[in-house]
């Protein structure tokens, strides 16, 4: 072994240009891996913090469904996706289970829903979503007390959170431009506004009127985000107390429905019956005798103030958050409650996968610049065998086997890998200190995630430099297997030809 | 007691779409102990039977033993281990791997097998060596910075290291000047005379032949004299009976296989 390793150091020395060839770009993944990682970490931790902070809690509890459920609403681009959002089965339940468990610092509750603002019915009524001056909303109904309580950094700064029953709504400063923008109409607390609301149970214009302004304490961009009065989102997102009645069908209706023959469904005499209309001679009586009984249509429209879509928990410690969560998915499974529970990154949906999308693009470009660096590692080793060629037939002559010239190359890269791997963990700790000293401000929103903050602070974590260097090591291995087998190839009476 | 012994042993090489032979269906014997020429112009067959012997290449055709056993039959790691416990090799360029000192570089084979020796015994006897050939002063230097003829004392030191049975040169004195290569060539006498390893090098300066034992002249891969001297020469065989008249001044006795038979081409 020692001879080995002599002989390696040697070599490596010997060929100074081919080694620092290898060596450079070795020491130059090291450091491209360990910065971009604590890129990655900051801007996941940036996420994390913002969305734990902001929106989502450490753990969000929701009710059953196939797809997957984020506070922005259904999670599916799938065309038979779910398009209300459960509400929560056994909410009584589960906030008594929540509020005697020590773990839990706080927690609120809150329903979802989307809406289009207008300011007069006439645009309300012809909303065309694809505008480029339509201003559209996600609507928190919030339990204003418990919520502001629990994202301290979301500031009431004008005006008051809408109460339930208020039909009140709280915009940001962006959005209020916006609306001035749009009508040219100085907009402001105490005006109203109509917002258009798309659910399973069809489309509903609510009134609202602007109670307040709020901000956020971050800069995860502007985001479309709105508090309005619990009750109008309730019944927006389809949470009515007539919502989950069941129409019980008849033996024919069921028949008809089965079929797919027009003359099945319309040929039936019986079904349309003709009725002599006479122009102008309605009176609410008989408008009122048409429409029968309304009642299960004003069910339709009254929130449901049980329902809620989501409960966003804070806990004491956010690193618990795992065995909290096992620890609630097992009550619910023993105590029959159909509810689910998921994390800040499942609650926040694919925002919060950002920085998932971040890693996975950082590591496909790792990949692909390790398959590089493979190649380049590769191709200078090979020419260095051929360059070899009398010497290794020499050793064999000798009588080297073929196992020793293999654990030579192996000797040889894995040397130099670690050497230079090891050079490049110190350059990227000398960089990550220096940039850290300059205290880079985020010029943008969108580097402001990526920083994680207000200013660049990367904090490489040992495991990253460990798991570098093991990579730099399975690259360092995957590069010497070729030139290897070519130096296998070379047989004694090669070293003959040694002149 | 016969240490080699090559039998109609044929080389064919290709080159391109034609094949060259290079060795015609040889045969011959050394004995132990044999400080011997093998002669011949260039081409005409001295490296490869030398490469045949020294286990790096196989022949085509026949067989070549070693101590009375066939190789024909071995695995590369046999014939690794064969050669490394059998066979030291001085190569006409030196080879000594660039990156190692003196010492290191007579002590690789070594390394390379199992440790017979101890650690102060493979001292001593490295020791002895560097002394033989006359390098004390030069044990730490790398070959970079030795000369011609230091290489060759390295290289003979490093083949006689694993106290080899056999000893091959391939022309061992053809990088270096006359005066040293007479050197080089008495260094190797000397040690086969103290240590009765046979010595079996290749050449084509006739003088160097003269200082062998026993010689084996070839020609277009077939040999054409094979005699031992004792005084005068004496014939062991020939391949052509004209050639072989023409040298046979003494007692004709053939000592070996009929090769005639082996190298009617």
């Amino acid at each position: 072994m020692a001879v080995l390793l002599r002989i390696a150091f040697r070599n490596i020395w010997q060929h100074k240009a081919k080694s620092f060839i290898i060596g450079i770009l070795i020491a130059l993944g090291v450091i491209i891996i360990v910065i971009g990682n604590a890129m990655m970490d900051a801007a996941e931790k940036g996420i994390r913090k913002s969305y734990i902070e902001n929106f989502t809690g450490d753990l969000m509890i929701h009710g059953p469904s196939k797809d997957a459920v984020s506070i922005f609403g259904i999670e599916s681009f799938s065309l038979d996706a779910e398009t209300r959002v459960p509400s929560i089965p056994q909410y009584e339940k589960i906030i008594a289970h929540l509020a005697e468990d020590s773990r839990v610092a706080s927690y609120t509750s809150m329903a979802v829903s989307y809406g289009i603002l207008a300011a007069d019915l006439e645009e309300a009524e012809n909303i065309e979503e694809d505008s480029e001056n339509t201003i559209f909303g996600i609507l928190f109904g919030i339990d204003a007390k418990t919520y502001f309580s629990m994202f301290p950094s979301i500031k009431i700064i004008e005006g008051q959170a809408p109460e339930r029953g208020s039909g009140g709504l709280l915009l940001s400063p962006q959005q209020l431009e916006k609306l001035r923008k749009k009508y040219k109409k100085d907009f402001a607390v105490g005006d109203t506004l109509l917002v258009t609301g798309y659910s399973s149970s069809g489309f509903k214009i609510r009134e609202l009127t602007i109670t307040g302004l709020f901000e956020r304490n971050d800069r995860t961009g502007e985001a479309p985000f709105m508090y309005a009065d619990i009750d109008v989102v309730r019944v927006l997102a389809g949470l009515t107390l007539g919502v989950d009645e069941r129409i019980q069908l008849g033996s024919r209706e069921t028949a008809l429905l089965s079929t797919t023959s027009e003359e099945d469904l319309f040929g039936d005499a019986d079904i349309v019956q003709q009725e002599t209309v006479q122009k102008n001679s309605f009176s609410l009586e008989q408008v009122q005798k048409i429409f029968k009984d309304t009642s299960a249509r004003d069910l339709a429209n009254t929130a449901d103030t049980g329902a809620w879509n989501f409960i966003l928990i804070r806990l004491r410690d956010s690193s618990q958050a795992q065995a909290v969560m096992t620890d609630y998915s097992q009550w619910f499974a023993s105590a029959g409650v159909q509810a689910n529970i998921t994390d800040w990154k499942g609650a926040a949906g694919s925002a919060g996968r950002f920085a998932d999308i971040l890693r996975t693009i950082f590591t496909i470009a790792l990949i692909i610049v390790a398959v590089v660096a493979i190649i380049i590692m590769m191709n200078t080793l090979v020419i260095s065998v051929i360059e070899r060629t009398g010497e290794i037939g020499t050793m064999r002559a000798l009588g080297a086997e073929k196992g020793f010239i293999r654990r030579l190359f192996l000797a040889e890269t894995l040397t130099l890998s670690l050497f230079f791997g090891a050079i490049g963990s110190a350059f990227a700790l000398l960089i990550t200190i220096i940039l850290n000293l300059l205290h880079i401000p985020a010029p943008n929103d969108f580097v402001y995630v990526l920083f994680g903050g207000d200013h660049l602070f990367l904090q490489p974590r040992l495991s990253s430099f460990i798991s570098t260097l093991i990579m730099i090591f399975g690259i360092g291995y995957l590069a010497h297997l070729y030139p290897v087998s070519v130096a296998l190839r070379i047989p004694p009476v090669a070293a003959m030809k040694d002149e | 007691m016969t240490i080699v012994e090559l039998e109609n042993v044929r080389k064919v090489y290709p080159l391109g779409k034609v094949e060259v032979e290079a060795v015609k269906g040889v045969s011959f014997k050394i004995e132990k102990g044999d400080f011997i020429s093998i002669a011949g112009p260039s081409g005409s067959g001295k490296s490869t039977i030398l490469n045949m012997i020294g286990l790096i290449d196989t022949p085509t055709a026949g067989e070549v033993y070693i101590e009375g056993k066939p190789v024909s039959g071995l695995k590369d790691r046999e014939l690794t281990r064969l050669r490394h416990d059998m066979i030291g090799f001085i190569f006409q360029s030196f080879n000594l791997i660039p990156v190692l000192n003196v010492y290191e570089n007579i002590e690789f084979p070594l390394l390379l097998g199992k440790q017979s020796m101890s650690k102060n015994e493979k001292k001593e006897w490295i020791d002895f060596l560097i002394k033989e050939v006359g390098l004390e002063q030069w044990r730490h230097h790398k070959s970079n910075e030795l000369s011609g003829g230091q290489r060759q004392r390295v290289a003979i030191a490093r083949a006689l290291v694993c106290k080899p049975a056999i000893v091959l040169a391939d022309e061992p004195t053809a990088n270096l000047d006359s005066a040293t290569g007479e050197q080089i060539i008495e260094l190797m006498k000397k040690i086969n005379r103290e240590l009765q390893t046979t010595f079996i090098f290749s050449t084509h300066d006739q003088k160097i032949v003269e200082i062998a034992d026993h010689v084996i002249r070839l020609r277009d891969g077939m040999v054409i004299e094979n005699y031992r001297k004792n005084g005068e020469k004496e014939l062991v065989s020939a391949s052509q009976p004209s050639e072989a008249s023409k040298v046979n001044k003494g007692k004709e006795e053939a000592l070996g296989s009929p090769t005639t038979q082996g190298m009617g081409r």
